[in-house]
Parts: structure tokens; C-alpha cells; sequence
């Protein structure tokens, strides 16, 4: 009997040594606190809130020395649902290293198009500041569901590629309206370990520019006049490009993108937005830092829709640990364009704390 | 305030993204303070309302067009307007105008200007800021 | 005086702790790599996660000193020119981009070498001192 319970607390030993190794399971979530004074408005003009963001479950897994797994699964707060809360797969992808540093990777990724999408995804205790740029509200097809290629640390530079073909913008998980797929094309290098400079493409045609499908920005805003949102087919084009520099004391994040859209309407919109963050870490821990942040579309944009503003934060980090940090801004919002359709004139200050496990 | 409003100008499309972008542009272009934009996606609804302009007395400058829509088209919609004010500016702004009809209304010296979409702001303005200032 | 030369020898004692480790006060291997000799750039690349599979084609397993592990802030100086905490905060980004596979985290120089002895492809670093078999020594050029 001794023998037997033995024998099990060494096979339970061994079974949970090799699941240490090849199956890693890693949790992130954050919280936040929100306050928001809208100058604009005369009846109230403040918010204030605390929030509970997304908890996202990190699973990070190999079948043998040349394909992984890697998933990530995010549940969020959702109106109008049973229990408030819904999940989602954010990316869910087997990647097969087939020579060197060169993969085939295949499922839902994060569309490789700039720094902050390829490198933060969902762990908020990632972000060197508390939001995305507003861009991911509006402009960055933020995932892809297809096919990529990617080389990394190729030669002296580190030079690093993504050519992805997947399900386009409009697209769902399951289906995709058209059969033109979504391209993107991304290269970067790394001249050193604290550099990351580079560039990428994006095209899709959607044959209904209505709908806003699994792999959109999060939010594109309905017509002015009617609320209805164009039918029509558009073409969609983004270039990206972006400087990184984190190192001891400096840290410098800048991302730039153009975005053109084509209709038959309304002809060629021309959109962009640059996002500009600078940190300076003082001691271990303490990162002061500042953003500024644009975005601006055109008046004939008819995907995202007109609409401009500029945020400027000032912002604190503390970094408790690699996996818990807080981060304190405070910001302005207002819009940058005298030909803005749009009023914003705002002040927030929040605090979040972010947390892995 | 409607007596502060001298003049108007009519925008009809059955699509409400030109008219939206139409907005857009005039705005920048006509002083709101003493002209009335309106937008109508149906052109009956936009005949019903320059009658109702024509007894408030205002002037109605010009009235922009999108030739394909529902229920009556932009060559149509153009000779009832100018039965009712002839000396009114009318412009077409089309993609998909049926060639003789747009003609016929030339000929009949009724069409101002044709405007092709998608069409640049540039190209809309040099058309319609001789027949603002035109008024003012 | 006798307090600043204490000072002055307790600082050297430490920067020698955190900035006078070398390469030759350590022992690098590895398991099945195909590789029997590495430059201190190329070694530091593999444990930077910058490749992918060895020559042979089999995946590179990197093992990194755990905070339980007095070699784990020395190891992450001299690899990585940080501290633990950074040598951590960099792969769990690394890992969470999905550009590399999770490093395995060992609590001494002994159960980094069990690892590497029963995990083919696996490269890891030790103390000079801790007796290790030949055939698992990556010499440093």
C-alpha cells in the first residue's frame, strides 16, 4: 500500500514537472478608476467610476520541438448581457518553426501592424501607460484570423518579418463576407536589444462597409445625420510606422499611421494618427512619463467616420514587480483641426493597476 | 431667428453620406447666420419645402442634385424647381447621370454646372462661389 | 578613517558581486545542441531568446536561475546587463508576444544541471565550481 501511494506521488511529481515545462498558464487583468469632467457640458459634466477591466488567460504551450501552441482568452465587462460579462478568444494560434527563425503560424493573431499591437496584445501590466492609443478605437485592425509567415532575428540587425493573409476586417471568426482576403505586410529591426524600428502595410477591400466585424477597430462611430452606416464597398489601406527605445532610464515610443480609404462615393479619405510617448525612469521603480496623442479623419471618411482630437497625459508608473504595477495620468482632450465637426474639451485623471500571475 | 435667414440652398441625394459630407463642405463656404442648408434625401419632400421657402420669401440660392433617385430623378426634380423659380442656380452632382437627360437640360439652358462624384471640395467651390457672392 | 576604508571595501565587494562576474566564473551548457563552442555574444543571444532551434533543429530550451537561486542576479547581470526582476519582466513579455517559448526557472546551480542533463536541447549556466560532465560544457571563444 506504502509502495503503491508511493509510486503515485512520483508519477504525480513527474506529470506535474512536465506539464511545468510545456504547458504555461499565465493570468492578466487590471482595474482601473476613472474620472472624467467634460468643459463642454453645463448638466453634468462629470464621471467618476471605478472599472473592472479585462482578465485575460494566457496559455502557452509545445506538442514538440517545432510547433506550439499559444492562446489568449479574455473575458470583459459587456452590457446587455446575462452576467455582464463576456469572453472572447483574442488570439488562438499553433505556430510551426520550420527553418531557424522562420514560422508558419496559423489561427487568430494580433495583426501585426505596428509596436504597441504586435508587443502589449492584452496584459494592461505590459502597457507603459494606463490606454491604448486612441488609434485601436478607430483605425488598427487589431486582429487577423488567417495565415502568417514571420521571421525574427534574422542577421546583425535582427531583422524581423510578418506577411499575414487572412479574414478581412468585416470578417467573423467563422466567416468572411468577400473573398478578397486582408494582406499585411510588417518588417522591422532591432539594432540593439532596446531598439525596435519599423513599418508595415495593410490592405482590405470590404464589399460592405457597414459591417464591423471581428477584427475592426473597437469602435467606429454611425453617419452623423442618419445613424446609418455606408453600404457600400470600400477599399482600405493602412501604413504604419514605429520607432521603440526602451532602455534603463529612457523610454521612447512613437507610432505613426496612414490610413486611406476609397469609395466610390465619396472618392479617397486620407486619415492618420501619431502617438507619441516618452518615459523617464528615475530610480528602479519610478517611471514618470507624458503622451501625446492624435487622431485625425477626414470629413468623406466612410469607415470610421469625421472626427479629430488630440489627448495629452501626464502620467506615473510604479512598478511593484514584473507582473504588478500601478499608473496614474492625468490628461486634456480637445480637438487639434479648425475644421472639426466634433467638440471635445475634457480633463480625466485616472489610476489603474495592472497585475499578471 | 428665421428672420435673421435671407437665403437657403437645397442639397438632395438619397444618400445620406453625400448630403453629410455636402454639410460638411458648405459650412465652410455659406455663413449659416443669414442662409439655410437643408438636405433632403427624397426629392418630393424637397419640392414640398421650396414651395414652403418661396412664401417665407427666403431666397433659395441653389439647389445641388444627385441625378439616380428613387421616385423621381435629378433632371426631373430640376425642371419642376425651375417651373416654380426660374432664375434659380441648379447643379447636378452624379456619378451614374443618364447622358441624354443631362444634355436635354443643358440645351434648355436649365442646368448650371454638372459635377462628377466622387468630386474634391476645390472643384465644388469654384462652381458654387460665383453664385454666392453672386448674391451677397 | 577605518569607517570609510570599511565603505570603501564593502562597495568594492559589492560592485564585484554585481559587475565583476565574467564569463570564466561560469560554466555554460547544454544538452543535444550540435554545438560545442559559442561566442559570449552568441551565448547571450540564446539566452535572450533569439533563436529559435539549434543547428540539429531542435528547439532551443532556455533555463534561467530563479529568484530562489544565489547565482540568479549574477547570472542576469552578465547575460542581460539588468537585474532578476528585469531578466523576468523581459521574458514574460517575450513569451506573451508569442515570439519565444517560456524559459524553465531552476532554484540552483544542481537543478539547473538535472535539467539540461534530461532535456535535449536545453542550455543553461553554472557556477565553474559545480562538477558537470564534459560532454554537457559549451566551451566560450
Amino acid at each position: 500500500m506504502r509502495h503503491s501511494f508511493f509510486i503515485i506521488f512520483i508519477f504525480c511529481c513527474g506529470y506535474s514537472f512536465s506539464q511545468r515545462e510545456k504547458v504555461v498558464v499565465n493570468g492578466y487583468g487590471h482595474m482601473n478608476y476613472n474620472y472624467n469632467n467634460d468643459l463642454n457640458k453645463t448638466a453634468d459634466p462629470t464621471l467618476s467610476y471605478f472599472e473592472l477591466g479585462e482578465h485575460d488567460l494566457f496559455v502557452n504551450s509545445y506538442f514538440n520541438d517545432r510547433i506550439s501552441f499559444l492562446g489568449e482568452f479574455v473575458v470583459r465587462y459587456t452590457k446587455g448581457t446575462p452576467t455582464y460579462f463576456s469572453a472572447s478568444i483574442e488570439r488562438a494560434r499553433l505556430k510551426f518553426d520550420y527553418y531557424k527563425n522562420h514560422s508558419i503560424i496559423a489561427g487568430k493573431i494580433h495583426t501585426p501592424i505596428n509596436y504597441w499591437n504586435d508587443v502589449y496584445h492584452h496584459g494592461r501590466v505590459f502597457f507603459p501607460s494606463i490606454d491604448r492609443p486612441t488609434a485601436f478605437s478607430y483605425l488598427v485592425p487589431l486582429h487577423n484570423l488567417g495565415l502568417q509567415f514571420q521571421g525574427q532575428n534574422l542577421g546583425k540587425w535582427n531583422f524581423g518579418y510578418d506577411v499575414v493573409i487572412g479574414n478581412g476586417i468585416s470578417a467573423t471568426d467563422a466567416s468572411d463576407d468577400n473573398l478578397s482576403p486582408a494582406t499585411t505586410v510588417a518588417f522591422h529591426i532591432k539594432p540593439t536589444d532596446n531598439w525596435r524600428i519599423g513599418a508595415s502595410y495593410f490592405y482590405d477591400y470590404l464589399s460592405d462597409a457597414s459591417v464591423t466585424g471581428a477584427h475592426s477597430g473597437h469602435s467606429t462611430a454611425p453617419s452623423h445625420i442618419h445613424g446609418d452606416k455606408y453600404k457600400g464597398n470600400l477599399n482600405y489601406h493602412l501604413i504604419s510606422q514605429s520607432i521603440a527605445y526602451f532602455g534603463d532610464k529612457h523610454e521612447f515610443l512613437n507610432e505613426f499611421s496612414y490610413n486611406i480609404t476609397h469609395t466610390d462615393t465619396l472618392g479617397y479619405a486620407n486619415n492618420f494618427s501619431n502617438y507619441t510617448y516618452y518615459g523617464y525612469r528615475i530610480k528602479e521603480k519610478h517611471v514618470p512619463y507624458a503622451i501625446v496623442d492624435l487622431l485625425s479623419i477626414a470629413e468623406n471618411d466612410l469607415f470610421t467616420y469625421h472626427y479629430d482630437i488630440m489627448r495629452l497625459w501626464l502620467g506615473y508608473r510604479h512598478e511593484f514587480s514584473e507582473t504588478l504595477n500601478v499608473k496614474a495620468q492625468v490628461g486634456y482632450s480637445t480637438n487639434f483641426l479648425n475644421s472639426s465637426h466634433s467638440s471635445t474639451n475634457s480633463i480625466d485623471f485616472k489610476v489603474q493597476f495592472a497585475y499578471g500571475f | 431667428m428665421m428672420d435673421d435667414l435671407k437665403y437657403a440652398v437645397i442639397c438632395v441625394d438619397d444618400d445620406p453620406h453625400i448630403l453629410q459630407m455636402l454639410s460638411f463642405q458648405l459650412e465652410k463656404i455659406i455663413d449659416t447666420k443669414c442662409t439655410l442648408l437643408e438636405y433632403f434625401t427624397i426629392p418630393q419632400d424637397a419640392i414640398d419645402n421650396f414651395d414652403e421657402l418661396l412664401q417665407e420669401q427666403i431666397d433659395v440660392i441653389f439647389i445641388l442634385v444627385d441625378f439616380q433617385m428613387p421616385g423621381m430623378n435629378g433632371a426631373q426634380l430640376i425642371r419642376a424647381i425651375k417651373l416654380k423659380k426660374p432664375d434659380i442656380a441648379c447643379i447636378m452632382l452624379s456619378g451614374q447621370a443618364n447622358t441624354v437627360q443631362v444634355a436635354e437640360l443643358e440645351q434648355d439652358g436649365l442646368l448650371t454646372c454638372f459635377v462628377h462624384k466622387p468630386w474634391d471640395e476645390a472643384t465644388l467651390f469654384q462652381v458654387l462661389n460665383p453664385i454666392i457672392t453672386s448674391k451677397s | 578613517m577605518v569607517f570609510r576604508i570599511v565603505i570603501l571595501v564593502q562597495f568594492l565587494v559589492f560592485t564585484s558581486i554585481l559587475f565583476g562576474q565574467t564569463f570564466s566564473d561560469y560554466k555554460v551548457i547544454g544538452n543535444t545542441t550540435g554545438v560545442t563552442e559559442l561566442t559570449q555574444a552568441q551565448v547571450k543571444s540564446y539566452f535572450k531568446g533569439k533563436y529559435t532551434l539549434w543547428g540539429n533543429n531542435k528547439s532551443v530550451k532556455v533555463v534561467l536561475h530563479s529568484s530562489e537561486s544565489p547565482q540568479a542576479e549574477k547570472v542576469a547581470k552578465l547575460i542581460f546587463n539588468t537585474t532578476h526582476t528585469g531578466v523576468k519582466k523581459y521574458w514574460l513579455s517575450l513569451v506573451f508576444q508569442g515570439r519565444a517559448n517560456p524559459p524553465v526557472y531552476c532554484d540552483s546551480d544542481l537543478e539547473v544541471l538535472t535539467y539540461v542533463k534530461k532535456t535535449p536541447g536545453a542550455i543553461g549556466i553554472i557556477k565553474d565550481e559545480t562538477s558537470c560532465p564534459s560532454q554537457y560544457v559549451i566551451q566560450i571563444k
